[in-house]
């Protein structure tokens, strides 16, 4: 009977040495949380084009994640015509840098569904920025994802004025919708137009075209995606073009182009990429 | 009524016993069990050392956050490295281990040539694993062999390797195999004439196996189960019926020994940091965002001492076992189990391929979810949102987890007498099958 009052007494104690200290930590794990928030981190968030879903850019992060030592978290969500939001996936809590697709449950093609796709990207922003508290971020848009980002950057940015946008890739993005003209202005791009001065001035945008022949990449019109320049030359801070051609620059194809998979990584992810990447993206003669 | 039953009961509780006898006669179930078994000392001293690295010598362990060894223990840092390489080399190769294990005991149980067949299925078992990535010729792919399969995520599929080598050795070798007590070299050379050929179409099989599969799947086979199990794990969301569904099957996969397919990133899910967010905006837990995750109910309330309540099982074993195999077990695994370390209890008793203790090991949960999702719902405790180390005793999570909240812990310590409860007439059970078994043999 001596012996088990010992042991109990004993075991009592340690349990005290490991709850008190545990709650202590706890309290002060909270206060540390409380203060740090999670202003390091800086996510790059992707929008797919019209029908595609945010399943999109899966072989495009996979691409990425082949060359970066650095591993990015993905989370993926979908808004719903209600504005309600369902996500996968999960953000890792050590990655500064996690990707973050949004697609949308109407991912439908026209002026009056991208209007709609702009202000559903606006609520679920909102809430990305309400979860996970991020003052950066950059952006990504295929095809008319690129629109959806340039209409939310001059219209509803503005109503998160903590956050700041560093820069934004348009891949293929239509800026004319599917007019071939160099002149006839549709009325996505007169919206787009005029709504330009909203642009967050610091800004820095790369618009990528690919082009299978002159003209097009098979689906958007090259002369489309030049309309960008009206929007964007003198309403950010840096504006430039480039045209990628060769093997697999069919509009579908272009997310996971290696070439473009290149100038991502470079321009959007600033990655410290190997000479021979930056050699490739910026023509240098070999030294 | 009464009387009707305790008949039913003693019924149920007879066929539990014949039926985990039969199974026990089975040559095939019966190399199972001991394959466990005999893996046990690895495990326990992988999981001693698990505790070690885990919970003492890493950034984010339990002791180390509570104790703040980092800034007092000398040499933090090579600790941590050293325990990391012994963890990586036992609980990383123990699968292989295993698929040896498992041949060998098929093989003896008819006679045949045992050590080449363990020995055939480990180099089988490991040609499964190769990563074919090795070809792309990327610096990063380097890796000939996919490691993580290896560990204790391999184990299911080692074993089905180490049986169906064992099954080759029985039914293409003829003769059976003679233990000598001095090995000459001519009995040497006899037993490679002898074995040659389900030796050679043992590693024709599974060579052809893996390197079919790399077409299919970058992971290997052990990467294709893992997608194929994971598959029925879409975020169940809030609706209990979905959470019990998934966690029950995720628990099943354990005792088979598919360990964790799912990642529930309990920590880390938007649901999560979502809970996160609002109690430090509101410095309180109540009134979170979403109160019933699988976070806020599985993760932090049903798996006291890993997945199954383990901790209650050895409480149970402790408290009123007889049974001298369990109760030395039990002595064993204690301290692991605290810190959520069941592996060793689940080779070693074996709760796994056990169908006595699986029943228990499946329900416990159900009831610890039942108790915390009334609990939750009533709002009688608020839902944790606060993060917890993965290695946190089971039953502290609830309270650290809200911020210190006694409720929480009432739940957890409810929780675990529950799960006690359950394992308890299966315990009692367990010393009959250990005085029928003397009576056997006796």
């Amino acid at each position: 009977m001596k012996r088990n009052w010992w042991k109990w007494l004993v075991g009592v104690l340690v349990l005290m040495g490991v709850c008190w200290p545990a709650y202590n930590w706890s309290k002060a794990n909270v206060k540390t949380l409380k203060n740090a928030g999670r202003t390091r981190m800086a996510p790059v968030i992707m929008i797919p084009g019209s029908s595609a879903t945010q399943n999109r850019f899966d072989s495009l992060i996979t691409e990425l994640g082949k060359e970066t030592p650095k591993k990015h978290s993905v989370l993926k969500l979908t808004v719903q015509t209600n504005g309600t939001i369902k996500y996968s996936g999960s953000i890792d809590r050590k990655d500064n840098e996690p990707f973050i697709v949004i697609g949308f449950a109407n991912n439908k093609d026209g002026k009056a569904n991208i209007d709609k796709q702009a202000v559903w990207l606006n609520t679920a922003f909102k809430a990305l920025v309400k979860t996970y508290g991020f003052n950066h971020f950059y952006a990504l848009g295929h095809s008319n994802g690129g629109l959806i980002w340039t209409l939310f950057l001059e219209r509803y940015l503005k109503e998160t004025p903590k956050v700041q946008i560093d820069r934004l890739m348009t891949i293929a993005s239509p800026y004319n919708m599917e007019s071939t003209s160099t002149t006839a202005k549709t009325s996505m791009f007169k919206e787009l137009y005029r709504y330009r001065s909203g642009l967050p001035r610091s800004l820095t945008v790369y618009s990528i075209a690919g082009t299978e022949n002159y003209s097009s990449d098979g689906t958007v019109p090259a002369n489309s995606v030049n309309y960008g320049k009206y929007i964007y030359q003198n309403q950010v801070k840096h504006f430039t073009e480039i045209t990628v051609t060769g093997a697999n620059t069919a509009h579908s194809d272009l997310p996971q182009n290696k070439q473009i998979v290149a100038l991502i990584r470079q321009y959007l992810l600033a990655e410290n990429v190997p000479d021979s990447v930056r050699r490739q993206n910026q023509r240098q003669p070999k030294q | 009524m009464q009387w009707w039953g305790m008949t039913t009961i003693n019924k149920i509780k007879n066929g539990l016993l014949t039926f985990e006898r039969v199974v026990e006669r089975k040559r095939y179930w019966r190399a199972l069990r001991d394959t466990l078994t005999l893996l046990f000392p690895f495990v326990l001293i992988g999981a001693y050392v698990s505790l070690m690295n885990q919970v003492c010598f890493q950034k984010n362990g339990f002791f180390n956050h509570i104790y703040g060894l980092s800034h007092w223990v000398p040499a933090f840092k090579q600790l941590g490295v050293y325990t990391t390489m012994l963890s990586l080399s036992l609980n990383g190769l123990i699968a292989v281990i295993a698929a040896f294990a498992a041949a060998n005991f098929v093989a003896r149980s008819a006679q045949r040539d045992n050590l080449l067949a363990g020995l055939s299925a480990a180099v089988s078992f490991v040609m499964l694993n190769f990563n074919y990535a090795f070809f792309d010729g990327r610096p990063g792919n380097a890796a000939r062999f996919l490691e993580t399969n290896l560990g204790s995520q391999g184990i299911f599929l080692a074993l089905l390797v180490g049986l169906v080598t064992g099954w080759l050795f029985n039914h293409l070798v003829r003769r059976p195999h003679v233990h000598q007590a001095v090995e000459t070299q001519r009995h040497l050379l006899r037993r490679a004439r002898n074995n040659w050929l389900p030796l050679v179409s043992g590693l024709l099989l599974f060579s052809w196996l893996g390197y079919g599969i790399s077409f299919v799947s970058k992971r290997g086979l052990n990467g294709l189960f893992y997608q194929v199990f994971a598959l029925p794990f879409g975020n169940p969301g809030a609706v209990l019926t979905a959470m019990l569904g998934t966690t029950l099957l995720s628990n099943v996969f354990w005792l088979i020994g598919i360990i964790g397919p799912v990642d529930y990133s309990g920590n880390s899910a938007v649901s999560t940091v979502q809970n996160l967010q609002y109690a430090l905006q509101h410095g309180s837990a109540w009134g979170a965002p979403n109160p019933i995750t699988l976070h806020t109910v599985f993760d932090s309330f049903a798996n006291v001492g890993g997945p199954g309540m383990t901790l209650a099982l050895v409480i149970a074993i402790l408290w009123r076992s007889r049974n001298r195999n369990y109760r030395a077990v039990a002595k064993a695994s204690w301290l692991p189990a605290i810190f959520n370390f069941n592996q060793p209890l689940l080779v070693g008793l074996p709760i796994a391929y056990s169908p006595l203790l699986a029943i228990p090991f499946l329900l416990a949960p159900v009831a610890s979810m039942l108790i915390s999702w009334t609990a939750l719902k009533l709002q009688l405790m608020p839902p944790v949102v606060y993060p917890v180390g993965r290695t946190t005793p089971g039953f502290l999570i609830g309270w650290l987890g809200t911020g210190g909240d006694w409720r929480a812990l009432l739940v957890s310590l409810v929780n675990l007498a529950v799960a006690t409860a359950i394992y308890l007439p299966f315990v009692l059970l367990a010393n009959q099958t250990e005085e029928g078994a003397r009576d056997h043999e006796a």
